[in-house]
């Protein structure tokens, strides 16, 4: 990363005894400034059109996507426990899993937006809300799923051990934070306003 | 050179292939907005890649080896650098232009403004022009001194190498230049007319040109964002040993109080905005009232932003200024504890007072009374700060140069600034006041009274330690007077104007108003006049100045005890951080000390600067 | 034992407790989706699952703790 790395010794102090500390507090300063973002818009939808929700939505396949990504976390969870203990079969395949459970929920949500369209087209104020929040969801979850492309293709050329696995860290804290996210827009859009 | 020639072509590239696949797919004209918005995003990652995070970066993420450049020189300033100091230029020679572009916008409404009547340009035209100016100079508001200073001195002050992410810190700095071209290019596609606030149903409705307002500023806000993260990281995890909270440079505490907000609000004018994108181009209802939508809505997200953005804009500015002056009046910064608290209160309270911008939007009445007090609230750590700058002056031993010139102007005109805020912030005044040239003259106290005074400021405090040159200062005196007093007579003619029925944003006025308008625009060219000095006092300086030494005010933080400028990495040991930085007048007190350089010594208040002739007294 | 085995039951330790978490995860989804299709008005009801599944997503998955070892060492 140094341009010209001259004082080797200055370096190597900056590099290695600050960075997990450094890493750790940049990826969470980003949540959190994401976390705002994500408020932005959810208050928006109160403001718009508080709690009220249209007949048409189809719950179950909400309820499924909600579980997909449950699923998704526990494989993520496991994937970073695999590397932190050096597994890296147990690593290889749980990443795996997680992007297919991703993808699957990507599938999901255009099959949503495929109902909502002639149910609750944009220019409806639910509409507009609910393209909104689950399209910025699913972008993401999109770049959650590229990212994870990365480490897995990363661990499987050897560049990851149980001491030297920040991406790995990193990567899968993104993917449990765009579920955190999810626990308050699901609600939000599909169960605030009964039944 | 080769880098940004290499960013230019991939970002034209880009924006073809995203405007024409879009194109392709859904038909229409190519300068539709969905064309635009699809082209911009990936002309911006061609842009991004090509000037080098393709290199650095990108490589690694495939497994690929960073390929490092290896350009020196002048050169390392046109390319894709991760050292902080360079950045910081990057940062302070891109936003002075950005600035004189704004103020050459400037002068041309003041030149249809002298006379009643239309002139120069018709109603339309003026919006547009009016608007550019507004957010060009709002972004030099809030990205010039966090962007330079910030950079370039916060690790220096706290003993580090670099910041805590340089390409992040790279990035932060790459993602600018497609800001200044997305505006600029907005005439292209009829320009935007709806000024710096954009609010709806008006920037939903007006011509093209508003989109690329739109990309271009939430572009400008992701990059504050990571600006923020990059400065809180660093301060956080990279402090030398020694250097505690409670020793922290008051500068350092200034930009990490900003980047806090910068931090966590900015989502919300990128969040507003993208709003408007998507009632423009996905037809979405959020805005259009006939649908259910609420304008308001954008005025509150809106402002939860731009509240608080004028602290980002006016914390470093204070930092910036409470450094000089302890530094100049040879004193111990007065209340240096309190100017912390209230620094991290300001912060804090930015959140809460967004709606005294909407006294008159017809938002709830319940409303008006609790943000009109905590409004009068943040007045008072504002207060706090400001009298800490006097008292620190109090008795101190001015060593009249440039920086504390500009910074003694700075002392006055944020008093009217701060003065003119409480009618505005006061529900039963500002129901008159709101929307009138009161409006435009208190924010120009504050902003450019308040920013860019402190940035001048700045820019003359440390000129010496990055060009390793003084400048010459009686020129910096005349045009430290000069711009005062042409600021003055711009401006102060406007609270006159606006409390006698002056509106903001309006091409044309009652014929009485006439020679107020016609006084202030002759002061504003003088006003503007003056920046062609400084350009020539900072050209000269930079070339033909003696030579500054390392320390040339004798000042006691750690940026003054390496080299002007500094070496690549900064220190040449580890510094270790043995005491407060402002002990001015306490014999033998030092702040820090770090092999290859002697302990720093604090010079007692009797004995005379160096520098050029050690004319302090 | 060698050292591996040993690395390898300190993961399945370690996963278990994510599956704990993610187990209960579910359950409270499910309990959510029940409150909020069988009561009226139910925003008050789901604001404490939405607290709790976030509060574990939080402290198991995303190992909140670490953000109290970051200070450079000088505070
Ligand atoms: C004690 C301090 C301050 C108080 C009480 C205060 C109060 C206010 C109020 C109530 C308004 C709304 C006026 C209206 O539109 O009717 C206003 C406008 C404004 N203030 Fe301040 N202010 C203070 C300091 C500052 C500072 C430090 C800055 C910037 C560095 C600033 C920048 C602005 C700007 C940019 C606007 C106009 C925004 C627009 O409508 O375009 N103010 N101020
Ligand atoms: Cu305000």
């Amino acid at each position: 990363m140094a341009m010209t790395a001259t004082p080797e010794a200055v370096h190597s102090r900056a590099e290695a005894t600050y960075r997990p500390a450094a890493n750790r507090l940049g990826l969470w300063l980003f949540l959190a400034s994401e976390t705002f973002l994500f408020s932005a818009f959810i208050s928006s939808r109160f403001v718009v059109s508080g709690t009220d929700q249209p007949e048409h939505l189809n719950q179950g396949l909400a309820l499924l996507l909600t579980l997909l990504l449950l699923w998704s976390s526990i494989s993520a969870f496991r994937a970073e426990a695999a590397m932190a203990h050096d597994n890296r079969r147990l690593f290889q395949r749980e990443i795996l899993t997680t992007i297919v459970l991703g993808v699957l929920f990507l599938v999901g949500v255009g099959v949503e937006f495929n109902e909502a369209l002639a149910d609750f087209p944009a220019n409806t104020i639910y509409g507009s809300s609910f393209f909104m929040l689950i399209g910025l969801h699913a972008f993401h979850v999109l770049t959650g799923i590229l990212a994870l492309g990365v480490v897995w293709n990363l661990g499987r050329l050897g560049h990851y051990g149980s001491d030297n696995h920040w991406p790995v860290e990193g990567v899968v804290k993104y993917w449990h934070f765009v579920d955190l996210m999810w626990v308050a827009i699901y609600p939000t859009l599909y169960l605030f306003g009964g039944s | 050179m080769r880098q940004l020639l290499r960013a230019v072509i991939f970002g034209i590239l880009g924006y073809l292939v995203g405007a024409l696949l879009t194109w392709l797919v859904r038909g229409g004209s190519l300068s539709d907005e969905v064309c635009v918005v699809f082209g911009y995003v990936v002309g911006l990652i061609g842009w991004l890649f090509g000037i080098g995070m393709g290199d650095t970066w990108i490589r690694e993420w495939f497994g690929l080896p960073a390929r490092e450049s290896e350009v020196s020189g002048w050169k390392r300033y046109l390319g894709f650098s991760t050292d902080h100091k360079v950045i910081g230029v990057q940062y302070l020679a891109t936003f002075i232009v950005v600035m004189l572009l704004g103020g050459i916008a400037a002068l041309i409404l003041r030149f249809e403004l002298a006379q009643a009547g239309e002139g120069i340009l018709n109603a339309d035209r003026y919006n547009q022009v009016m608007s550019m100016h507004g957010i060009l100079m709002v972004a030099v508001a809030v990205a010039a001194i966090l962007g330079s200073f910030g950079n370039y001195l916060v690790p220096i002050m706290i003993g580090a190498d670099d910041m805590a992410f340089p390409r992040l810190n790279a990035v932060t700095f790459w993602l600018i230049p497609p800001v200044a071209i997305g505006l600029l290019a907005a005439p292209t596609l009829g320009s935007f007319d709806s000024g710096w606030t954009a609010y709806p149903p008006l920037s939903v409705v007006n011509n093209g040109g508003q989109i690329l307002f739109v990309l271009a500023v939430t572009t400008f806000g992701l990059s504050s964002i990571l600006g923020g993260l990059n400065v809180i990281t660093t301060v956080v995890t990279m402090r030398a040993p020694g250097m505690t909270w409670g020793r922290l440079p008051i500068f350092v505490w200034a930009a990490f109080a900003a980047s806090m907000i910068s931090l966590l609000t900015t989502q919300f004018f990128a969040a507003s905005l993208v709003l408007i994108a998507m009632d423009r181009v996905a037809g979405t209802v959020f805005f259009n009232g006939a649908a259910g939508g609420d304008p308001l809505l954008y005025q509150h997200l809106f402002w939860f932003y731009s509240h608080p953005a004028v602290y980002v804009m006016v914390l470093p500015g204070f930092g910036v200024v409470l450094e000089t002056i302890t530094h100049m009046s040879r004193k111990p910064l007065f209340a240096y504890k309190a100017v912390v608290v209230s620094l991290l209160t300001i912060a804090g309270l930015s959140v809460i007072v967004w709606a005294h911008h909407m006294f008159t939007s017809g938002m709830a009445e319940y409303l008006h009374g609790p943000f009109m007090f905590a409004t009068e609230m943040i007045s008072v750590p504002t207060g706090v700060i400001f009298l800490s700058a006097v008292a620190t002056l109090w008795r101190g031993k001015l060593w009249m140069k440039t920086p504390l010139f500009f910074a003694m102007t700075w002392v006055f005109q944020f008093l009217m600034g701060g003065v003119t805020g409480i009618f505005l912030a006061d529900v039963v005044t500002d129901v008159s006041l709101h929307d009138s040239y009161f409006v435009v003259a208190h924010f120009h106290y504050t902003i450019m009274g308040g920013m860019i005074f402190a940035f001048l400021t700045g820019i003359f405090f440390w000129f010496p330690k990055i060009t390793g040159r003084m400048i010459n200062d009686r020129l910096g005196i005349i045009f430290a007077l000069w711009l005062t007093i042409g600021f003055q007579l711009t401006f102060l003619p406007q609270f006159w104007l606006g409390t006698n029925g002056m509106n903001r944003r309006i091409a044309d006025y009652p014929e009485q108003l006439e020679g107020a308008n016609l006084f202030s625009t002759v002061a504003a060219f003088c006003l503007g006049a003056s920046f062609l000095l400084l350009v020539y006092i900072l050209l000269t300086g930079a070339r033909r100045g003696p030579k500054a030494g390392n320390n040339p005010w004798n000042a006691s933080t750690l940026e003054w005890h390496v080299s002007s400028p500094p070496p690549e990495h900064n220190f040449s040991g580890q510094p270790t951080v043995v005491g407060h930085p402002y002990r001015y007048g306490t014999a033998g007190s030092r702040h820090a000390e770090f092999a290859g350089m002697t302990a720093v010594e604090q010079i007692p208040p009797e004995q005379t600067g160096t520098g050029e002739g050690g004319d302090y007294e | 034992m060698s050292d591996k085995s040993k690395g390898s039951t300190e993961l399945a330790a370690v996963i278990q407790r994510g599956w704990f978490t993610a187990g209960a995860l579910a359950v409270l989804t499910l309990i959510e989706y029940f409150v909020a299709t069988s009561v009226d008005r139910p925003t008050l009801w789901l604001l404490p699952f939405i607290v709790a599944k976030g509060g574990l997503i939080l402290e198991v998955f995303m190992h909140s703790s670490d953000l109290t070892t970051l200070d450079g060492g000088n505070a």
